[in-house]
Parts: C-alpha cells; structure tokens; sequence
C-alpha cells in the first residue's frame, strides 16, 4: 500500500460521504428497477422491492403499446443519425474556425457563441413555421434539419482542433493533401478523446429531448421513446409499472453507452486540463 | 476502424444508425399500409386520455363503414403539450387538427378575444335544432360556454362522492347513512381523528383541488357566466374559513395524502378514511389501491346543509370542432356518433367508469352492474344518482391563473390558522382572496376584449 492508498480519517471521512451521496444518488434508480418488477397489487404495498418478481410489467409494455418497439428504432436511429451529423458539421467548423485566417472570422464566432444565449424555446414558433412551410412537420428531417449543427459542438472542436500543431498540417499540405484530408486524416485522427465525448454528450440530448419532438411529430409511428413514454401518463389512470418499465429501457442505453465509452468521454473532457 | 477517423465511439453510432434504419425500413410497409389512401376524405382528430384513444379506436371502423370514402385520422396527444400545441396552431393558423378532445382545467384558454378569433366552432346551433340539450346535464354545458356561445360537447359529468375504508368505518361505529351534512361528518370527523395516526378524510393543504370541489358545492366558483372573478365573493370566504380548519390547526380532521404510494399505504392502512371520489378516480383506486378490494364502499358528499345537493364535479373534458374543418357535418356526425352511441357508453364506462353527459345512455345494463370493489354497489347508479345535481362551473382565459391563485390562498390561511388557531381567520381569508382575486382582474382588465 502506498502513502496514497493509506487509510487516513480524512480518506474515511470522505468515503463516508461520498458512499452517503451515492446512496442519495441511487437511491431513485433502485427504487425504478423495483418498481418495474412488482405486480398490479404490490405496486404501492411495497416501498422498494416486493417478494414475487415478474416481468409482466414489460410483457404488458410491448403488448399494449403496440407501437413502442418502433418508437424505440426512431430514438436510435434519430440520435445516431444526429449524433453523426452534428459531428461532422461541427467538428468541420470548428476546424475551419480553429486553423484558417478569413474575412469576418471573429464576427462569425461572437455571433455564434451569442446564440447560445438565446434559449431554444424563443425560436421554437418561427422554426415551427418554417418547417411546415417546407412541409417537414411530422418527418425525421423536421427533427436532424435544426438540430444538424451544433454550436456547442463547433466551440468544443475548435477549442480542440487549435491545440492540434499547425506542423501536422503544413507537413500534409507538403504532401499533397487536400484540406478536406488534412481534416479527415490528420485532424480529426488527433481529436478522437473529443468525437468520444461529444458524441455522448450528442447523443444523451437527442436521445432525452423532449419538447421539440413533441410539437414536431404527430404521427404514433414516428414519435421517439420519450414522447411515447409521455403518453402513457393519464389524466384519469396510470399504469405506473408499465410507466416505469418504459423509463428504465429509456435510461439503459444512455447508461450502457456510457459504460463503454467512459474512458473516451473523460479522456475528452479532461484533455488540455493538464499543462505539460 | 482506421480508416474511419472519428473513432470507436463514432463507429458505434455509425452502426447504430444502420441497424435502426434498416428496422425502420422493415416496417416501413405497415406504416404506408395505415396512410390514408388518395383522395379520401380525413377528419383528424385530437385525443389526450389513453382511455379514450382506445375506445375510440375500436368505434371508428363502424363510422368509417356507415360513410364509404371517409377515413379518420385518430391522435393521441399528451394532455401536457395538447394545450400548447393547438394554442400554436390556433395563433399560427397551422397544422389544426378538425376535432379535439380538451380537458376542463385548460379548455378556457381557448376562448380568449373576439369571438370571430376563437378557434373552436360555435356548436350553440346544432346542440339546440338536434335536441342534444336536453339529453345531456345541462350543468356540462356551462365550462364550454363563452358570451352565450357553446363551443364544446361535455363528454362526461364527474359527480363527486366519498370513497371510503367501509370495514374500519363499520369498526369504528360510523354509520355513513346518519351523515347528512358537513356538520354531521366534522363531528364524526372529531371523534375518531386522533393526530398523527387516523385521520377522518384526505385534503389537500396545498392545493385547490378539494377546496374548488367544496368551492363548487356551495354555489362558489372562479369566474360568474360573464367571466367576471368572483374568487373574493362570500362564498369564497365562507369556503375557505370553513376548510382550512379541517387540514390545519388542532382539531383538524383531515391530512394531505397527494397520490401514488403514499396515498396506497395510507388507505391499505386505515391511516385516512376518506377520500373524495369523482367518477374517474373510483377506477384509480380499483387500480392503485388492489389490496382494500372488498373493503371500500361510497357514499354521497355530505350536504352543505340539510336537503342541499350531494354531490359536486371534479374534473372534465369537452369535445370541439375548429374553424378549420373543412366538413363540420361529417366531424359533427363524428361527434354524435362517439358521444351518443349508448352501447358504446356502457362499455366505455365499463373500461373507466366514467359517466357520460348524455342522460339517456344510463339505463344501459353497464350503469347498474354491481362493483366488488365498493362492495357489491352498482357503479353507474349511484354516480347517475347525483349527477342532475352536479353544480354549474364557469370558466375563463384565466381559469389557469386563478387556479394558481386559489391554490396560493389556501397556503397562507392554512399558515395563518397553523401559527394562529386561536384568531378569527376570516379577515386574513377576506384580505387574501381579494389579493388574488385582484391579480387575476388585473390580467382580465389587460385583454381589451
């Protein structure tokens, strides 16, 4: 055991607390897989889990909700669909805005970063407009058409792209290479901890957004899970155990995906935090 | 993977997105097979009860084959973004569906500005040369109606009871046919309230819900018929000097209970009583509370006084047709044949226990059937019982805020009594009232219409 691993009452102390956290923290969680697994009688009876396990809850999901499995594939294939375009347009304006000298550069990203000032909800009723007139109301391109571009994106990948030395590039420059290249081989080769990271980022927005596909689709068939799991919430009854069967498939793949792309996302978030 | 230069992550939603298309793609076919053919005839229609949804679906093939050529375009849309989204759609003149369902709390908002500017249609007409009105409570009519314009058909009645633990009430000696009034059931109430440990009925202390029930039963309201606020009237004041004792100070005979498990647990363990119960909500309790089957039973709201109504309204929903339809008759004929239909009533009432507005529908067999849950009682009969007696409620652009309103009221008189039991609350009601009552004539008094 080294100095650092030595159990000291601080390291205690904060163990202590941070297993308290975790407690508070996880505490809803645990209470949502318990509730998936109790039947209609032992819903309210029990506070967390009840003594029968069973699946009937999920059963009554996919059985009830005859459309849900589709509305599953639309989450998917819109927050990967997304999540692909938001970071090749962003991670190209981030290069473009991070490695080349033009007219009106600076302009362009103050005006940019000012938009992330403007909440989303005050340009809802003119987009609304627009897309409808361009017929996209209830359509997949009425949900990736706005959201294609990602100011936060194209900030995190010039912040990143700028770090890359502009040596690698003038060297593939010297090689021949096209500029489109030097992005798709040189540039974004180095940036990969930031792709992991923004793509998680990405895709956890898409995937959990709510508001926006709510105005835009109208259709069952396209609706996304968190829309589909809306509906299931009654003005006069509510089928809590299959409510809370729909929400734990909706946090699971969040969750897997975060289990097995953690090392990116924190290699991505901590890069450039330490001075060498 | 090399060749690819985003990464692993970025891969993985590459396939992601191949994966989820080609499943889309799969059912792509039974998606066009529910397009509606060219050429047909669509009367889109906007629900937000799942309930609904369903029996609705089951109804509208029989519609569709009594009119050849016509298809209808059933919505579910969540009751959160249904208000704002036909609220847009009105505004914007966009994407308005031909018929949709709204429920009571928000259906006012739609009536705001000149009459030529509401969205919905004016049914006064066709709801007096068809002779609907007199085969539904009139008393429905009134939260759809706006300047002596009706806009909507009521879908339903929500007369309100008391649900309660039949098993422990009949332990404890209370005999619910000898409580009339509120007087006879505060002083029952007061015998086998003990703090902390029993109480005698479920109320909010925060919200308005139950105090708007009680509201309703003595007359009062948040608006007059002309919308005018009348959140400040005596009635008011009386109300709510009468209720916030009941939930706050010493002798208080009810408890805030809220919903999900914790209204469960409080009534699987006797630990309240009773509870109001409009319709709607006896299902609820058959669904969320299984365990008391057998044990629960209902009984009228206690009178204000003696001989007065038993019963008030808690909850709604109208059914509107928009400007924007392009053939009201056929959205009409729609409407009369989801909401007239008497078997189809009976079993929607079967499915909700939900009693309709149309008076005649109650003597179907659903209605009379004996409910093991309440102890043997047949459902539809005792809600139809008191349904002729459900009060008038009136609505407004504002019900919203004024509900807020309420809601905040009651919070600061049931502060006031909690640290003052002892004074006379009824200067702080009166003051409290007239502030919010003032708040919302304030909004009234900014819309020049």
């Amino acid at each position: 055991m080294n100095r650092d691993q030595k159990l000291s009452p601080g390291r205690i102390a904060a163990h202590i607390l941070l297993f308290a956290m975790a407690v508070v923290v996880l505490t809803p969680l645990v209470w949502l897989v318990a509730a998936t697994t109790k039947g209609k009688n032992d819903q309210f009876h029990y506070t967390f889990f009840a003594p029968t396990i069973t699946a009937q809850n999920f059963l009554d999901l996919f059985k009830k909700t005859e459309v849900l499995q589709r509305n599953i594939w639309n989450s998917t294939f819109l927050a990967s669909i997304t999540v692909l375009v938001q970071l090749f347009f962003s991670s190209l304006a981030g290069f473009s805005l991070a490695k080349y000298e033009f007219k009106g550069k600076k302009p362009i990203t103050i005006l940019m970063l000012a938009t992330l000032m403007i909440p989303g909800q005050l340009t809802m009723a003119p987009l609304f407009e627009l897309l409808h007139r361009l017929g996209l109301v209830d359509t997949y391109l009425g949900l990736i058409i706005p959201g294609a571009v990602s100011v936060f994106g194209i900030f995190l990948f010039r912040q990143s792209i700028s770090q890359v030395p502009d040596e690698l590039l003038q060297a593939a420059r010297m090689d021949g290479c096209s500029e489109f290249g030097i992005y798709w081989n040189v540039v974004m080769p180095v940036s990969r901890p930031m792709t992991g990271a923004f793509c998680l980022i990405s895709f956890m927005g898409t995937w959990n957004s709510f508001l926006w596909p709510q105005i835009i689709l109208h259709n069952r068939e396209l609706f996304t899970l968190p829309i589909a799991l809306s509906q299931m919430v009654g003005v006069y009854s509510q089928e809590y155990g299959m409510l809370m069967a729909g929400t734990l498939i909706a946090v699971l793949p969040v969750f897997i995906l975060f289990l097995v792309l953690q090392k990116e996302f924190v290699a991505g978030l901590t890069a450039g935090a330490v001075k060498g | 993977m090399r060749a690819f230069p985003y990464g692993k992550a970025a891969f993985m939603f590459v396939v992601l997105a191949f994966v989820s298309s080609g499943m889309l793609f799969k059912n792509a076919a039974t998606s066009r097979a529910h397009r509606l053919p060219a050429g047909a005839r669509k009367v889109t229609f906007w629900v937000f009860a799942d309930t609904h949804y369903e029996a609705y679906k089951k109804s509208i093939p029989a519609f569709e084959a009594a009119h050849p050529g016509v298809k209808v375009d059933l919505q579910l849309v969540s009751n959160n973004g249904l208000a704002a989204r036909l609220q847009n759609a009105f505004l914007a003149d966009l994407d308005v569906p031909d018929m949709v369902e709204i429920e009571i709390s928000s259906s006012g908002t739609f009536f705001r500005g000149p009459l030529k500017d509401i969205g919905f249609a004016d049914l006064t007409e066709r709801i007096h040369s068809t002779g609907l009105w007199d085969k539904m409570v009139h008393a429905r009519f009134a939260p759809y109606t706006n300047r002596g314009h009706i806009f909507g058909l009521p879908h339903d009645v929500h007369p309100v009871q008391l649900a309660y633990r039949r098993d422990i009430a009949e332990q404890l000696g209370i005999d619910v046919n000898k409580i009339e009034t509120w007087d006879d059931f505060i002083k029952v109430g007061h015998r086998i309230t003990q703090l902390n440990k029993r109480y005698m009925i479920d109320l909010s202390d925060s919200g308005g819900d139950n105090l708007e029930t009680c509201l309703f039963q003595r007359g009062g309201g948040y608006f007059d018929p002309d919308g005018k606020c009348i959140l400040d009237n005596e009635t008011a004041i009386k109300t709510m000097c009468w209720y916030v004792p009941l939930v706050a100070g010493p002798n208080r005979i009810g408890n805030s209970l809220g919903w999900g498990q914790v209204l469960t647990k409080a009534v699987e363990d006797g630990y309240t009583l009773f509870l109001f119960c409009p319709d709607w909500r006896s299902r609820s309790f058959e669904k969320d509370i299984p365990r008391v089957a057998g044990k629960m039973a209902l009984m009228p709201l206690p009178a204000v006084q003696h001989g007065g109504a038993r019963t008030s309204t808690w909850g709604g929903t109208m059914l509107g047709i928009t400007k924007r339809c392009k053939e009201p008759d056929l959205a009409w004929a729609l409407a009369m044949h989801l909401y007239l239909d008497k078997p189809q009533l009976a079993e929607r009432f079967r499915q909700t226990s939900i009693l309709p507005a149309m008076s005649e529908a109650w003597n179907q067999e659903a209605f009379h059937e004996k409910n093991a849950y309440y102890s043997g009682l047949a459902l539809g009969d005792s809600y139809a019982r008191l349904a002729p007696d459900v009060p008038f409620q009136y609505t407004s652009p504002f019900i919203g805020v004024a509900k807020a309103k309420l809601g905040s009221a009651l919070v600061a008189c049931v502060q006031e009594y909690s640290a003052h039991p002892d004074r006379d609350l009824e200067p702080f009601a009166r003051a409290e009232l007239k502030r919010c009552a003032n708040d919302v004539r304030t909004l009234i008094n900014r819309n020049p219409y």
